[in-house]
């Protein structure tokens, strides 16, 4: 291949390069492709059966009185574009960029009547739920997205290809390359806009999201000259199951408690309830959908950072204050609820969760923890998805800005609507700009480096590394965070990268199939990501959302009405506090004692102002 | 419990030569660790060239791209219990379209 170095196997010139295969890189393909420029989507996994989304459980959202007109008559029309608005930046603690919420608020209606349209033409179930939003299982998602993308112009499709690095020409984006993960082969595809649309990083034991997501996009994009920002503030889903091991991180316990049928007490290991001696007010916000994370994670936080955890750091469900007869009442109408989606009894995500429910008749209980399953944080863009590296756009849970510290509206919604406008902005740029110049000593570095833990002797295996990765965030960046905690973890994951990362070699020479490669190639990336969040998390010296630090407890609003945004300088991610945009909505000026104080307080303007 | 698990490997370094390998994995009593727990074991911390589907793993038994023959049946790794003591043997599902180890294309 002329002009190419040797190293590579495989180029490929594509005009728009979607880098990942979920919502958001299904839809930003598509948006790019109806303004009729060439498309390829290179996921590491496959095309809507990989990330996040198909393991979803799944809701989508519009506004209700869109939902309305749109004839679904038990939508609720008092929750108007403008409501929903203010939920999800009250909700966000105010840190969102207010013009990426309204852009949210604005497309959600079309892109999720399109996502409709999919469905009910590939045959996957989708229900009305409450508010705006439909029910469904992520399995249908991920087969309406494919339904979109038969129906789209043309767009190509590069499967099991990992993006390992962004290569850039005179200030822009000139290409990217990968692996082909079963060949072992180097691909370059040469372009003129990237999309990044490969998902958030979950750097945890305890996992409830697919191996796919490791942050590779926000690394990727920050080393090309993008900045991220929200890297502390991550969503923690209560709920997911430690035990039995075949259900692990399934997050059905907080389904069920969702569903309201049978409800079980929360107790710790001892068998007190958390809940019990709890004022009245706290306990209906634990109850109220768009607080219940919020304020379920405050609070089993407080239990287990008070040793009140099971071995494993974990909490029960308790079904035992249930009769045999409304336990059964309970069972069935959940199931009723669960046969629509799954089509079979006792099949919760298309398994069997029979063991599960045998399990309570016998009077067990569920062990369950608290796991992340998404990640505010990102790669930072302005309304139309571009980021500062010139060409470059990110979209979905890989970009950040749109709930600010933390999320009660729907990252479905966000991927949709999110990849639609990056396909369309992509589809733009890449008709303005010419063809890059080329940069064969750029893709010669960018082949080096992928290729180096192939060909050292005697370095690090990645195995132990990853899971020391996995110490450190277990360690520091649960929900209940402290200095010491933090700077300890930061101290581990700085050596790491500096003594460790430029050392990693694997075994197995040959590329094919070469898991421990691929592991080294992730782990620059995941510990990007980690150590952003260390950093940005003992940075911020107080709690908001989810990120709760036990020795800064109040909701310091003079402070920090603040992203932390890290900058690329000359390759280094400097950390630069920002004021995000207040353009319709003013943050409150006072501070409150905690979040949950905050979190009340907005309730009872929320609930104050519809009666 | 120590459990021994027999893998079917064929690494493309070796010119695919087949062999069977064996490892002994320490599993806490009563974890009820699946097949994949036990791999994600020996690749972490026995064997770093060891193949198995990973890349993608929904771990869920969601995405049905972990076959692999249990003790002789086809099964997904991330789905099958390993319940006693006794020898688990994984090999591919197809070997003429094996890639590495437990690998198919
Ligand atoms: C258990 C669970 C339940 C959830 N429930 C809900 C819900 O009910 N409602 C809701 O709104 N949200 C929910 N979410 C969140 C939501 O599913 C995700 O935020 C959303 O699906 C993210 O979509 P995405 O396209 O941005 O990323 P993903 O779906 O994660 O896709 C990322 C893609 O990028 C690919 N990729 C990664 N790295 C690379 C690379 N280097 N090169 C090439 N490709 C790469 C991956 O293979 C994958 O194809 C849930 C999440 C979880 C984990
Ligand atoms: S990893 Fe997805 S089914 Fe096993």
């Amino acid at each position: 291949m002329k002009g190419f170095p040797s190293q590579i196997d495989r180029v490929i010139d594509t005009d728009v390069l979607v880098i990942g295969g979920g919502g958001a890189g299904a839809g930003a393909a598509m948006g790019a492709a109806r303004r009729r420029c060439r498309v390829l989507v290179a996921a590491k996994g496959r095309l809507g059966r990989s990330g996040s989304t198909p393991l979803s459980s799944a809701v989508v959202a519009m506004d209700g009185e869109s939902a309305r007109k749109m004839g679904q008559r038990r939508a609720d029309p008092s929750l108007t574009p403008d409501r929903w608005f203010e939920q999800i930046v009250g909700h966000g603690f105010f840190l969102s960029e207010q013009p990426l919420a309204q852009l949210y608020v604005e497309q959600a209606p079309a892109r999720v009547a399109e996502l409709l349209g999919w469905a009910r033409r590939a045959g996957q179930p989708f229900f009305f739920g409450a508010g705006g939003s439909w029910i469904t299982t992520g399995r249908a998602i991920g087969r309406s997205l494919c339904q979109g993308i038969r129906e789209s112009p043309p767009i190509d499709l590069l499967e099991d290809v990992m993006i390992c690095e962004l290569t850039c020409s005179r200030g822009r984006i000139s290409g990217a390359l990968g692996i082909d993960i079963y060949s072992g082969e180097l691909v370059y595809v040469a372009c003129r806009a990237v999309v990044i649309a490969t998902g958030g990083f979950h750097p945890f034991s305890f996992k409830c999201t697919a191996g796919d997501n490791t942050g590779d996009g926000i690394g990727m994009a920050f080393r090309a000259g993008a900045a991220v920002a929200d890297m502390e503030f991550l969503l923690f889903c209560p709920g997911a199951l430690f035990s039995p091991r075949i259900h692990r991180g399934s997050i059905l316990p907080m389904f069920l408690y969702g569903t309201g049928q049978i409800r079980p007490d929360i107790v710790d290991a001892k068998g007190s309830d958390l809940f019990a001696a709890l004022p009245a007010e706290v306990r209906r916000l634990a109850q109220d959908p768009a607080w219940f994370k919020l304020a379920h994670a405050f609070i089993w936080s407080e239990a287990l950072a008070a040793g009140r955890g099971t071995s494993a750091g974990g909490l029960f469900f308790d079904f035992r204050r249930y009769s045999s007869w409304r336990y059964f009442k309970g069972l069935l109408l959940t199931f009723m609820v669960f046969k629509k989606f799954y089509g079979r009894r006792f099949h919760y995500q298309h398994r069997s969760v029979r063991d599960l429910f045998d399990s309570i008749r016998r009077r067990g209980r569920w062990e369950v923890g608290l796991c992340c399953e998404y990640s505010l944080g990102g790669v930072v863009v302005d309304a139309g998805m571009q980021t500062a590296a010139a060409g470059v756009f990110a979209a979905g849970e890989a970009a950040s800005g749109t709930f600010g510290a933390t999320r009660t509206s729907r990252a479905l919604t966000e991927m949709l609507v999110q990849g639609f406008v990056a396909g369309e902005s992509a589809a733009a740029w890449s008709k303005d700009v010419d063809d890059p110049a080329p940069a064969e000593d750029r893709i010669e570095q960018a082949c080096r480096k992928v290729l180096a833990p192939l060909t050292r002797s005697g370095g690090t295996a990645p195995g132990p590394v990853l899971e020391t990765i996995e110490a450190i965030a277990d360690g520091a960046l649960g929900v209940r965070r402290s200095a010491g905690a933090l700077e300890k973890g930061l101290a581990r994951a700085a050596a790491l990268r500096r003594e460790i990362l430029p050392r990693l070699a694997v075994q197995s020479p040959n590329r094919r199939y070469n898991l421990e490669w691929i592991q080294a190639l992730q782990l620059e990336n995941q510990l990007f990501c980690l150590e952003a969040a260390l950093r940005a998390a003992l940075r911020r010296a107080e709690s908001r959302g989810q990120h709760i630090r036990s020795d800064f407890p109040h909701v310091d609003n003079g402070r920090w009405l603040r992203r932390l945004h890290f900058e690329n300088r000359g390759g280094k991610p400097a950390l630069r506090p920002r004021q995000p945009s207040f353009c319709c909505l003013s943050p409150p000026q006072r501070d409150f004692p905690g979040v949950l104080d905050y979190a009340l307080d907005r309730r009872r303007q929320e609930t104050g102002r519809l009666n | 419990m120590n459990i021994e698990v027999q893998i079917a490997r064929s690494r493309p370094e070796d010119g695919g030569a087949a062999y069977r390998q064996v490892y002994h994995v320490p599993v806490p009593d009563g974890a009820g660790w699946t097949a994949m727990d036990l791999l994600d074991y020996i690749q972490r911390r026995l064997d770093g060239s060891l193949g198995y589907f990973r890349h993608s793993a929904c771990g869920r038994g969601l995405c049905r791209r972990c076959a692999a023959r249990i003790n002789g049946n086809v099964g997904y790794l991330c789905a099958h219990i390993v319940e006693d003591e006794r020898p688990l043997v994984l090999e591919p599902i197809s070997e003429s379209r094996r890639i590495r180890d437990l690998v198919c294309r």
